[in-house]
């Protein structure tokens, strides 16, 4: 059975990898190691530090930023026809400088498409943006998102509010080029009391700054403004979508006069418009998988994604519950990622 | 920490700190990780909130994708003990050789 890979993560191996595709004063910068690239503010407790640890090449080296290395691993193991590139670079995360944010996105996409994208036909990508500025995400959009390849705008979730009209500049342009609108937790997003003290209560806490994206684009009318946009949700878990949808819609009916530019039950926005990816899968079984789709109203949302060579990768042949239907099978592994990005 | 495949079985056969051998079969049985490509490694034992007490020092298989811990004495996941195991199997060393009853 044919897979889409909604999420797969490409990198360089140092950001001095950007050198040749930054302008001064940007390029010195990088060029002196006068900026040393985004690091965790936490410590990975898994065996390969964030990555899967069976990730290196032969002499024992991490090998993340390997085309070959993906290939034996995932593009050429399991009979994946196209497989998003979604990145870990992400200069949403600064806090400041953000002229050098928008340069850094700008010189990752061009490094991208010559490094990971045309090298081999499966791979889509994403069009990298840094969310502080808006009108200079909007440019790189309209610069980078007509390339054939390229099938989505990534914004990444650190503790920015995507649906804050200071951000539709971002979507205005996304719509204009067709690009779908994927969202993806950062090391820097929080849940609702913050970070958590501990890795695994981070981890814990990333599907609480997904649903406050969802409710966040929602509430500021993102999906009545923009109504060709598509979106979807990455690694930020699925099954928590009824109670959302639920809620929603219950306060949509009581309070829904103080948003009156959100115009339709959110719970069909979320139906309509929103696709989330199933990695990393719960440990559930097929009957209580049919069961929340059941709940959820439909089985068109989910599109299948391992994440890879993050550690909580899902194998294309283990995570999917055993006696799902194979009709369920081949919605989630091809057929609703290939409706999202137009593909046949 | 070796790996080897007999027929289909993966085998993974690790060595202790204290010398003793121990085998299990290699191959997770959360999401099919190859747990010789793993870490061989201790754990942190039971402990109040805030107290990080280590032990089991080399008596513990890592699986290299998700970090489901496997006693190599047992079997059992660490995280999972009633419900996750792999399968233990016998070591005998003699005169220099490692031998697993598969």
């Amino acid at each position: 059975m044919r897979i889409i890979d909604a999420d797969v993560h490409e990198s360089f191996a140092s950001v001095k990898d950007l050198v040749g595709y930054l302008e001064e004063p940007w390029k010195d910068i990088v060029a002196r190691g006068a900026w040393r690239g985004f690091t965790q503010p936490f410590a990975y407790t898994t065996p390969g530090a964030g990555n899967r640890a069976d990730v290196k090449t032969a002499d024992g080296t991490a090998s993340v930023a390997d085309y070959g290395q993906m290939r034996r691993q995932l593009l050429d193991l399991y009979p994946i026809t196209h497989a998003v590139l979604t990145g870990y670079f992400y200069p949403a995360m600064m806090k400041m400088q953000f002229e050098f944010a928008s340069a850094l996105a700008a010189a990752y996409n061009d490094w991208m498409i010559d490094h990971w994208l045309v090298k081999d036909e499966r791979f889509l990508g994403s069009v990298h943006v840094a969310p502080q500025n808006p009108a200079a995400a909007a440019r790189e959009i309209d610069r980078i998102g007509p390339h054939p390849r390229m099938v989505q705008v990534l914004l990444p979730i650190a503790t920015l509010a995507y649906g804050e009209p200071f951000y539709h500049p971002i979507f205005e342009a996304a719509e204009r080029h067709g690009l779908v609108i994927a969202l993806h937790h950062t090391t820097m997003a929080e849940g609702a009391l913050g970070m958590g003290r501990y890795y695994i209560e981070r981890h814990m806490l990333l599907p609480q700054a997904m649903m406050a994206e969802v409710i966040s684009l929602m509430c500021n009318g993102v999906f009545d403004r923009y109504p060709s946009l598509r979106f979807v949700l990455l690694e930020g878990g699925w099954t928590w979508l009824p109670h959302l949808m639920w809620r929603m819609d219950r306060e949509y009916k009581a309070l829904r006069q103080e948003v009156p530019w959100l115009k339709q039950l959110p719970s069909r926005h979320v139906v309509e418009r929103i696709r989330v990816s199933t990695q990393p899968t719960e440990d559930i079984d097929a009957r209580q998988w049919e069961k929340i789709a059941d709940l959820i109203g439909t089985d068109d949302l989910f599109v299948f994604s391992t994440d890879y060579p993050h550690f909580d990768f899902d194998s294309p042949e283990a995570a999917l519950p055993v006696g799902l239907s194979e009709t369920a099978k081949r919605k989630i592994l091809w057929e609703n990622a290939a409706r999202l990005y137009g593909l046949s | 920490m070796a790996g080897f495949v007999v027929g289909t079985i993966p085998v993974v056969i690790v060595r202790t700190v204290s010398g003793a051998f121990r085998a299990v079969v290699g191959r997770c049985p959360h999401q099919g990780g190859p747990l010789h490509l793993g870490l061989l490694t201790g754990t942190t034992l039971p402990s109040a909130p805030g107290e990080y007490v280590y032990g089991r020092e080399s008596e513990i298989i890592r699986c290299p994708w998700h970090g489901f811990e496997y006693d190599s004495v047992t079997g059992r996941c660490l995280g999972d003990p009633e419900r996750m195991r792999v399968r233990t199997l016998e070591v005998v060393a003699r005169d220099g050789d490692v031998l697993v009853d598969l």
